[in-house]
């Protein structure tokens, strides 16, 4: 099990933003955390990157305890998240953003990677001279995924890729996450749009305030009647 | 009634006056720029660097190059102290805990000199090297050029170091988010460090330059200084180191043309001429010459 968690309570400040929450993440797996707004989904995602700490519970990640470790410590050990909103360094360059996504590697592992991701993302490398903040909406999510996956991740975390961004760039970024998928990453999607999640995740949690409520893989949670009701229309 | 001569010899002083402005207004710009602090403590650092210097050439008798260094590396290990001490529990609190602790810490060294040094201003000697006088158009001395070459040295370096150089990208980084640069592995503690090191060890070395050029040292040396300096990041633009650097040299002239070129009993008026220009870039342009537009 790559990444297993036990019982946490996530808050911000007292207020418990998740509460009772365990679930396990196979490697290779894509697994969906879906929900409405303020379902505790991106809370989970953050304390997994390690911006929140848990109060109550556990994290394991490759069977060590991860719980309190700070967020640039998870960089090395292969724990990346692509934040929601992108959250790029808009006032430095395309270059500039991908070398602090490689911050704990030094400048020849840096050269080595950069072809990689030029070879995934070639519309970087097109861009890569250019300041962060002047790129479109969708290369923008694209160097946010090569930011993240510069610093050679096992785990990648996704917090809602596909927000604030047009339906054929959305289909874009999915395109990218079956790709990112085949080079052997294991993802935790988080997403509201759960008609795209279904189709890519192979195991979804469903969160509702702050609980877990249904798990189950897509197929199945397909024909669950109150998923049908709740999410899908 | 002056020469061109007259006008060449003023602006020469004013650049080598703004360049120790412009020196000591980088490094406040830079950790305004990464912690939003206006850092009063700052202005220690010159009185620090001027003592550092004076005691080791002028009583341990060190060669000039390696006082140099050890005063550069003593501002360094002081920033680093000051930010580990003072500033870094602070982080992440209100605003003014962290200004009101650099006024704290600057009075506190002052007075910490005062007590254990002198409260009597020191002479202070170049090395006879430094004051050659060089008469040619203009007169100056060799410690005249020494300045400006170390301060277009250090700026090089400086801009070198923040485009090229990874921690330097992260001081870039850091000053758009901290959330960020900590998610993507940046060890956001030790880049705060290593900008307190770099901003004290330049202002460790204004101080040399401010003693060598006045010919006097003392525990308050440094109040003014560091003032002007933020006066300096405010009329370039806070938040633009290039906007720091230009108000330092902007403020140098003014002050010098003051002396220079107004009649004699204005020139005890040069630091209220600073103000006065500052009220009225604030007035005109709030967000200082090439500040980023803020929303307010």
């Amino acid at each position: 099990m790559l990444l297993k968690i036990e019982k946490i309570e996530v808050c911000y400040g007292i207020i418990p933003a998740v509460r009772n929450l365990s679930l396990e993440v196979e490697e290779g797996q894509i697994v969906a955390l879906v929900g409405a707004n303020g379902a505790g989904k991106s809370t989970t995602l953050k304390a997994l990157a390690g911006v929140l700490h848990p109060r109550v519970g556990k994290i394991f990640y490759n069977d060590k305890d991860i719980t309190q470790l700070s967020a640039y410590r998870r960089v090395p050990i292969g724990i990346a998240l692509v934040p929601e909103g992108r959250q790029l360094f808009s006032t430095l360059s395309v270059k500039e953003n991908l070398r602090l996504g490689a911050y704990h590697s030094n400048d020849k592992e840096f050269k080595e990677r950069l072809k990689e991701i030029y070879s995934i993302f070639p519309i970087i490398e097109e861009r890569k001279n250019q300041i962060a903040g002047t790129l479109s909406g969708g290369e923008q999510q694209m160097l946010a995924f090569g930011r993240a996956i510069i610093s050679k991740p096992k785990l990648l975390l996704l917090d809602e890729p596909s927000l604030g961004l047009a339906p054929l760039i959305i289909k874009e970024v999915y395109k990218v996450i079956d790709k990112i998928r085949l080079t052997g990453i294991t993802i935790v999607l988080v997403e509201q749009n759960i008609k795209m999640a279904m189709r890519i995740a192979n195991y979804m949690y469903v969160l509702e305030a702050g609980e877990l409520t249904i798990q189950g893989e897509p197929l199945k949670l397909m024909k669950d009647e109150n998923i049908k009701k709740a999410y899908l229309g | 009634m002056q020469g061109a001569s007259y006008i060449y010899q003023q602006i020469f002083n004013g650049i080598v006056l703004g360049s120790i402005y412009a020196l000591l207004a980088l490094g406040m710009a830079l950790i305004y720029g990464i912690l939003g602090l206006i850092n009063f403590a700052h202005g220690a650092l010159i009185t620090i660097g001027a003592f550092c210097f004076y005691f080791l050439l002028f009583k341990l008798h060190l060669p000039f190059v390696l006082v140099i260094i050890l005063t550069i590396s003593l501002g360094g290990f002081v920033g680093f102290l000051l930010e580990a001490i003072g500033y870094r529990k602070l982080r992440g609190g209100p605003g003014p805990s962290l200004l009101i602790t650099s006024l704290g810490i600057y009075i506190f060294i002052e007075n910490a000199i005062k007590l254990l040094i002198s409260p009597q201003p020191y002479a202070f000697f170049n090395p006879p090297f430094l004051n050659r006088v060089i008469n040619s158009f203009i007169t100056f001395r060799v410690i005249d050029i020494f300045i400006i070459i170390a301060t277009i040295v250090i700026m090089i370096c400086f801009a070198l170091f923040v485009k090229r150089n990874k921690i330097g990208m992260a001081m870039r980084g850091i000053a758009e988010s901290v959330e960020t640069a900590g998610l993507v592995g940046i060890n956001v503690n030790q880049v705060i460090a290593w900008s307190f090191v770099v901003a004290s060890a330049i202002a460790a070395l204004t101080g040399f330059m401010w003693g060598a050029k006045y010919g006097q040292i003392s525990y308050d040396m440094g109040f003014m200084p560091g003032v002007i300096a933020f006066v300096a990041v405010v009329i370039g633009g806070i938040g633009s180191i290039p906007g720091a650097v230009l108000g330092g040299f902007l403020i140098g002239l003014i002050q010098i043309f003051t002396v220079g070129f107004l009649p004699l009993g204005w020139s005890v008026y040069r630091d209220a001429i600073v103000f006065t220009l500052l009220i009225i870039v604030l007035l005109i342009k709030p967000t200082g010459i090439l500040g980023r537009k803020e929303s307010i």
